[in-house]
């Protein structure tokens, strides 16, 4: 947790166990709302649950001191996102849910496989990468007055100026996202 | 205060934004008698008598209204650093994002054309 911690230096940081604790609490929050996301019968309830589950990420981004990040996840995946998935959940009538969840076939068995050595390669590969070597390579070629100037508007001069061409092909990638969900869902 | 003193403000306004519903709530429920009749219990319909069923068949152009809002607000959060560090740069920024906005007005115009943001 230490070496996740000092990620992004900053002036301001949380003193140490205040951070773990926040930590562990969100990342509890985390843990449960992935589970009502799954276990929850009601679908409106497991729609909400996973606002909470992206408010939960919002905060860790906070901890993290990336800020921008923290208010894009939160206007962006919880404000619209989570919206559409709820629209998109009451469409459906009660009467379609289905109740039996004692039947375990093979392919529930070849999932859990599956996402058990995903989970289990993923902590391996966190805990060995030597985060902090990663860090301090990125941060030599950054602008000299890095600390007076904050987080987004650093963003924005990287967006405008290295990264010009990325950013007028999101604006085609989104007029391509929204003519095809509008063509695909006026039928 | 204590924590992320950066964020001052907004601890000050997420507490006075807290306190007052609650407030409002706690001095009603002291403060007003309770009467229970059958016009009391009815739903609410702006004053007028309640017309037809309370529960609608959701639509879908409410759900349209969504996917158009999902691509217009990522759009607007590509527009937050670019005003953030538009003092900084120059002309050719604002140049920049001119074309970005206006890619997306095409897109938008396609679908005031397509009839996604009619309402009735």
């Amino acid at each position: 947790m230490k070496s996740i911690s000092i990620c992004l230096s900053h002036i301001m940081d949380l003193p140490g166990p205040i951070h773990d604790f926040l930590l562990v609490f969100l990342g509890l929050g985390l843990i449960l709302g992935g589970l009502g996301v799954v276990l929850l019968t009601n679908p409106i309830f497991s729609a909400f649950s996973l606002g909470l589950v992206l408010s939960c990420i919002s905060l860790f981004y906070i901890l993290s001191n990336s800020h921008f990040v923290a208010a894009a996840q939160l206007l962006i995946y919880v404000g619209a996102i989570n919206v559409l998935i709820l629209f998109a959940v009451m469409f459906m009538n009660s009467s379609e849910y289905y109740t039996d969840f004692n039947l375990w076939t093979v392919g529930d068995g070849v999932t859990s496989l599956v996402c058990t050595s995903i989970l289990v390669s993923l902590i391996t590969t966190i805990l060995d990468t030597s985060w902090y070597g990663i860090i301090w390579a990125t941060k030599s070629n950054q602008i000299i007055e890095q600390d007076l100037i904050s987080n987004s508007q650093q963003i924005g001069i990287h967006l405008s100026t290295d990264f010009f061409l990325p950013f007028e092909l999101i604006s085609i990638i989104l007029l391509v996202a929204l003519i095809g969900a509008i063509a695909v869902a006026r039928q | 205060m204590f924590l992320l003193y950066e964020y001052d403000l907004f601890w000050a306004f997420l507490i006075i934004s807290s306190a007052i519903p609650i407030l409002a709530f706690l001095i009603s429920g002291v403060l007003a008698p309770i009467r229970k009749g059958p016009e009391k219990l009815s739903s609410y319909e702006s004053g007028i008598e309640p017309i037809g069923d309370a529960w609608l068949q959701f639509r879908i152009r409410y759900y349209m209204f969504a996917l158009v809002f999902v691509v217009f607000d990522v759009e607007t959060v590509f527009l937050y650093p670019w005003a953030m560090s538009f003092d900084v740069l120059g002309v050719p920024v604002f140049i920049e994002a001119f074309i970005f906005v206006f890619i997306l007005i095409v897109g938008s115009v396609y679908a005031w054309r397509k009839g996604a943001l009619e309402w009735s």
